[in-house]
């Protein structure tokens, strides 16, 4: 009690210093009075104290006034902070305010409330003890819907407003988990505690009534949690989310309300949520120890040995409970440290500053990149210039080469971003799996930070939440089973991206039952996919399940198991011309390993020749290239082709044939045969030349031709023409029409 | 295929007068120039500056605002499996766009590409979907502004030909200009006619 009014009251001072200091229209100073007076009420609002709080809510309108310019007056605003200095002291000493207020009250142009026992004196120290079911949604009766006649310029304040939150809400959900398995992560509850600090003050200056309720006492809430005062556990997380998702809904309605020119506020009811919150900081209980909890979700202490050091401490206070682990012989000093470190990471993690760009102009000044290097590339090979044998010219362009080509670099990099996002998505998805399936989740994420192309990216999420909820649903045990088998009652599921040549590698992985082979055999023998007597490999067993209706689960939930799935992951896994691959062992759980190149825009091609026109055929589907011998081809019927390539026979492709141009060899033993793979089927395409390899940038051709069958795309060629990409699969048709 | 390389670097010259004879009928409104005559046949909505140019002995006109940029013939890489009008794409300053030869998708007969052939640069339809495409012209001739009471009906000439794609008829002093809707010449028709080629 007397701890919130010192509080207080050095906020009043803060803001008393403010004022005298001010000069003209100091509008950053205003903004620092008003994130005063928003501490302020937060801390009165605990108090029961409604008159106080009504008095700083009055200031707190009236700054806004001042802020838009709709008085310039400041007297009556110094004078309510002489009240506000009087009455915290008279708070102090447990008396009533003797002053009258009415007058002041009007002259801020606002009403006063009915005085409660703590503005009276009597009572106040049981005060902040007490919340009833009353006291709280008397100040969330009224609400006025800001007017949805929005100029243009409110317009734009509001969509940035929407943006900023909606962004704001996705890392309070994020940092939550963190700080759920890290209850004393002072970097998570301060990103919470901003997150929800920025909305309440913007929503507060823009009028949204509700949401700046709802954020103003979520982030009291954040404020008990960083001064210790509540300890997080899954009731504490759980209010929050479901506050974000209040939000969320509200900025949402609030963003519809602008497009459709309705009403900003969607009558969206947040007592039963801002009652909860009260509730939680009315009961406040602490407890926690994070490098135990970090130790035992290592696998170096047992939560039984976990609780005996515990019990230790307590015996014994000031020691900690890594030195008390270390005596007991039950951890090493090198575990501990390491544990420490991990407890440290999260605090130090960086902040670096960045900059929006519309991604129009992004991919502009990629093509723009592009076209200078082959402009520079033009100059060089120029006859006058190489005739013109200059030494400081040869110079000049050498310079210009690699400037122009770093160019290009830079401005690929610009589209690659961090997989950290897709990651953060994740991590709500795994709550809720958990939460409906009556499990327990642990989520690791390793090397988020890992950069992968924007469009991977996107494309990427659908996959691994179908991924997610497959290894909650069908790889993680439920905990009496797990404890059953030997292992911890909480189940792992562990995300990692990292680099590998030039791919990047997304690794999905649990310690759940594992594929069941057996099971695997006899689902898909029901499903007449496999015959029974035939043999397989481990891991052509394992791949069964991405087979299109193939699906494990005894049960249809409504998380997973309607045998749509694993053959959707994979189908749009290969269409980012990516592998996935499994490891598992029964009862040790499973990793899905997807590999996917880093960029779709870049393509490591061979050129090659038909007649006059050249193709790039994707590096990635050629098994081999040669000149065939007479020996290695035959006919059937005379008309079907075929060659021999490493001992299997393989149709023969006439690509001049199939895109009716002509081709300047005819005889295949004087052409090239390219062996493609598609879909694990292998053809050979019958050409006039290899050209060389080149990488080459993808470019779509436009709507119009987005779907001529064999080709999958343009590409800007060194020479500054367009090429075409192979499509082997449109090939592969076409051949077989 | 070289040939046509050949061709592109002599058009750049051609381009360029054709480009400068644009702006020039650009700043010099063509005012008053029509005969108020026909007034009640008035299509005025289709009033407006309009790009001209000539296939065969023809002359077309393409509403001044779908033009995007007028560029002199450049090596075309062809896409097999298009009808013939699809003369191929070109890269149009790191964007791959697709090019149509007018005379062709008039089913009109080919010609060779002189120094005057341009690919006149048009952006068609609308908010959700728009494509940038060229299109192969004989040569362009200038921009007029044609007033409402000069545009005609397109008179019909029966099942042989297809004016759906013609706004109306322009009958200014030079002769008569066929005004094209070019959103419909090169989108829904030529959409469906290249599914089914495909």
């Amino acid at each position: 009690m007397s701890e919130l009014l010192e509080k207080i009251h050095s906020q009043i001072e803060a803001i008393a210093l403010a004022l005298v200091t001010m000069e003209g229209e100091d509008i950053p100073a205003l903004g620092e009075m008003l994130n005063h007076l928003g501490e302020i009420e937060a801390c009165s609002q605990t108090l029961d104290a409604t008159t106080f709080t009504a008095l700083t809510r009055a200031l707190s309108a009236y700054l806004e006034r001042v802020i838009l310019r709709e008085t310039a007056d400041m007297a009556p605003f110094a004078a309510g902070i002489e009240h506000l200095q009087g009455f915290c002291r008279s708070l102090k000493n447990g008396v009533a305010y003797p002053s009258n207020l009415t007058d002041l009250f009007s002259a801020l142009g606002a009403q006063p409330a009915p005085p409660t026992s703590a503005d009276t004196g009597s009572g106040a120290t049981e005060a902040d003890a007490a919340v009833t079911p009353e006291s709280v949604p008397d100040d969330l009766k009224h609400f006025d819907a800001p007017s949805p006649e929005l100029s243009e310029e409110d317009l734009e304040i509001f969509s940035g407003f929407v943006v900023e939150s909606l962004e704001g809400l996705e890392s309070i959900e994020v940092s939550l988990i963190d700080l759920e398995q890290n209850p004393e992560d002072n970097e998570s509850i301060n990103t919470i505690f901003r997150s929800f600090h920025t909305i309440k003050g913007v929503s507060g200056f823009l009028g949204l009534e509700r949401i700046n309720k709802l954020a103003h006492r979520a982030e009291n809430l954040l404020d008990k949690i960083r001064s210790n005062e509540i300890n997080v556990d899954a009731e504490v997380t759980d209010v929050i989310l479901d506050s974000v998702d209040l939000l969320k809904k509200m900025v949402e309605g609030v963003q519809n309300g602008m497009e459709s020119g309705s009403a900003l506020d969607n009558e969206i009811d947040i007592v039963p949520v801002v009652m909860r919150i009260e509730e939680i900081q009315a009961v406040a209980r602490r407890g926690a120890k994070p490098i135990g909890e970090i130790l035992v979700d290592q696998g170096s202490v047992s939560p039984r040995a976990l609780e005996a050091a515990v019990a230790l401490q307590k015996e014994a206070p000031g020691r900690k409970i890594g030195e008390i682990l270390v005596e007991e012989g039950v951890v090493d000093t090198r575990q501990v440290a390491g544990a420490l470190r991990e407890q440290k990471r999260s605090g130090l993690r960086k902040r670096e500053l960045q900059v929006k760009v519309d991604t129009a102009k992004l991919d502009n000044l990629v093509d723009l990149a592009g076209e200078l290097v082959i402009a520079q590339a033009m100059l060089r090979q120029h006859p006058y210039l190489i005739a013109a044998g200059d030494q400081s010219l040869a110079h000049t362009l050498g310079q210009l080469n690699q400037i122009t080509s770093s160019l290009q670099t830079m401005a690929m990099t610009l589209r690659m971003v961090p997989i950290r996002s897709t990651f953060q998505k994740m991590v709500r998805l795994v709550r809720d799996l958990a939460r409906s399936s009556g499990k327990q989740v642990h989520l690791r994420m390793q090397g988020e930070e890992t950069e992968i192309d924007r469009n991977v990216v996107d494309a990427l999420y659908e996959p691994m939440v179908h991924m997610i909820r497959n290894s909650v649903d069908h790889g993680l045990e439920l905990p009496q089973e797990r404890e059953d088998a030997g292992k911890g009652a909480e189940g792992m599921i562990r995300l990692k991206a990292y680099h590998r040549g030039g791919n990047i590698v997304v690794e999905i992985s649990d310690d759940g039952r594992g594929l069941d082979k057996a099971r695997i055999l006899e689902k898909a023998s029901a499903n007449g996919l496999i015959t029974d007597d035939k043999k397989l490999s481990e891991d052509e067993i394992h791949q069964l399940i991405f087979h299109p209706g193939f699906s494990t689960a005894r049960e249809i939930s409504d998380i997973s198991g309607r045998g749509v799935g694993m053959d959707v992951v994979k189908k749009s896994i290969e269409k980012l011309r990516g592998r996935i691959d499994i490891q598992t062992c029964a009862g040790n759980g499973a990793t899905f390993v997807i590999s996917l190149p880093l960029t779709l825009a870049i393509i490591e091609g061979m050129v090659v020749r038909v007649g006059d026109e050249r193709y790039v055929l994707p590096a990635l589907s050629i098994i081999e290239a040669f000149r065939p011998t007479r020996g290695q081809y035959s006919t059937v019927e005379g008309k079907g082709e075929m060659i021999l390539s490493r001992g299997r026979l393989v149709p023969l492709i006439r690509l001049g044939k199939i895109f009716d141009c002509r081709s300047d060899i005819e005889t295949p033993w004087d052409a090239l045969v390219v062996i493609v793979e598609y879909d694990g089927k292998r053809m050979g395409l019958l050409l006039d030349e290899l050209m060389g390899k080149e990488e080459v940038v993808i470019k779509s051709m436009g709507e119009m031709l987005k779907e001529v069958d064999g080709i999958a795309g343009g590409a800007i060629m060194g020479d500054g023409r367009v090429g075409l990409i192979l499509d082997m699969a449109g090939i592969w048709h076409l051949a077989m029409a | 295929m070289d040939e046509t390389q050949e061709k592109g670097h002599l058009e750049e010259q051609g381009t360029d007068k054709e480009s400068s004879k644009v702006s020039f009928a650009l700043s010099g409104e063509e005012d008053g120039r029509h005969s108020p005559e026909n007034g009640s046949d008035a299509l005025t909505d289709k009033e407006g500056k309009y790009l001209t140019f000539s296939l065969a002995d023809e002359e077309y006109g393409i509403g001044i605002l779908k033009i995007k940029e007028i560029i002199g013939m450049m090596p075309i890489t062809s896409v097999p499996r298009t009808p013939d009008y699809v003369k191929g794409v070109i890269n149009l300053r790191g964007k791959v766009i697709p090019v149509i030869d007018l005379r062709l998708r008039f089913t009109m007969p080919e010609s060779e590409y002189t120094d005057r052939t341009c690919i006149v640069v048009v952006e068609i339809g609308g908010r959700a979907m728009n494509m940038i495409i060229g299109t192969v012209v004989d040569s362009v001739s200038e921009v007029l502004n044609i007033k409402g009471e000069e545009i005609e009906e397109t008179p019909s000439f029966g099942t042989s030909l297809d004016t759906d794609y013609i706004f109306g008829m322009a009958k200014v002093e030079g002769g008569v200009k066929i005004l094209l809707d070019i959103d419909t010449v090169l989108s829904s028709e030529e959409m469906a006619q290249l599914q089914d080629a495909a």
